[in-house]
């Protein structure tokens, strides 16, 4: 079976290699987001807008959790709820730029974020080590690349990459599944 | 082909066709009418800016440059004269300059 990783190099050029990630991880970001909101339409609307976010930024993902593309997409899904929760209406930048809509042939729900969304978000970075939280704050909130983070943190890029990369992996762990991040 | 509900596999087949109608959209890409229009603007701006170093340099300047050190110069002060090339037979001759010195 192709690693993650190899699926989106190879959805640069091609669509299917993309649509095959996403039957890997359509279950999982729509699960994400309809436990946050509580709402069939809202958490398939940002599932959209989750796996257009991720195709248009393609190339820019790393592969820093051996192959796998979860810890990347649930950090894109993670930032779709929160700048919806933060303009009061879903994000859907991306599904306008793609014409997601249009070939759905209906239009976006309307549905005001609230507050509540967020709950259990942030507890789950707050678990994290330090360390690991930190190297996630600079990486992924900052957006520090990670010499940046090396030099905030006072380590090596390397051991930056090591961390961020390991505190993602608990995040998905911890927030697709809870019991299975306490194994 | 998955254990998708229906309407998260009709995402999934909305999600790759815009991904392919994406993949087919003409990208901004560099034109060479606008990399002539830059070399032709540097060019005048490089060649602006050496006429007017040249301009810019006058008799005195050169004067004020001549080696005030130089032993042979002591207790004179230096001026420049600029000679206007003269057409020969042969053509343009270069353009000197005679620098002369008066005696204080």
């Amino acid at each position: 079976m192709k690693s993650d990783a190899r699926l989106l190099r190879e959805a640069r050029r091609q669509p299917a290699a993309f649509r095959e990630l996403y039957e890997r991880y359509a279950d999982g970001v729509h699960g994400f987001h309809l436990r946050r909101t509580g709402d069939t339409d809202a958490a398939h609307d940002l599932t959209a807008e989750t796996f257009a976010q991720a195709w248009l930024s393609r190339q820019r993902f790393r592969d820093e959790a051996g192959g796998s593309a979860g810890p990347w997409l649930f950090a894109i899904a993670r930032y779709v709820l929160l700048a919806s929760v933060r303009r009061q209406s879903l994000e859907r930048s991306a599904c306008e730029r793609l014409g997601v809509f249009e070939r759905l042939d209906r239009e976006p729900v309307e549905v005001e974020p609230a507050e509540s969304w967020l709950e259990g978000l942030d507890e789950a970075l707050d678990e994290l080590p330090e360390s690991q939280r930190e190297a996630i704050r600079l990486r992924v909130v900052a957006d520090l690349d990670y010499s940046g983070v090396a030099d905030a943190l006072g380590t090596t890029p390397r051991a930056a990459r090591v961390r961020v990369s390991r505190g993602l992996a608990t995040l998905r762990k911890r927030i697709t599944n809870p019991l299975e991040a306490l194994k | 082909m998955t254990g998708l509900d229906s309407s998260l596999t009709k995402l999934g087949a909305a999600l790759e066709r815009a991904a392919a109608s994406d993949l087919d959209r003409p990208r901004a890409r560099p034109r060479r009418a606008v990399l002539l229009a830059a070399a032709v603007a540097g060019i005048v701006v490089l060649t602006g800016a050496g006429f007017a170093a040249v301009r810019l340099i006058s008799g005195g300047d050169v004067a004020a440059s001549l080696p005030a050190g130089t032993l042979s110069l002591a207790g004179t002060e230096p001026t420049c004269t600029v000679v206007r090339p003269k057409r020969s037979a042969i053509g343009w001759e270069p353009s000197s300059r005679r620098s002369t010195l008066r005696s204080m």
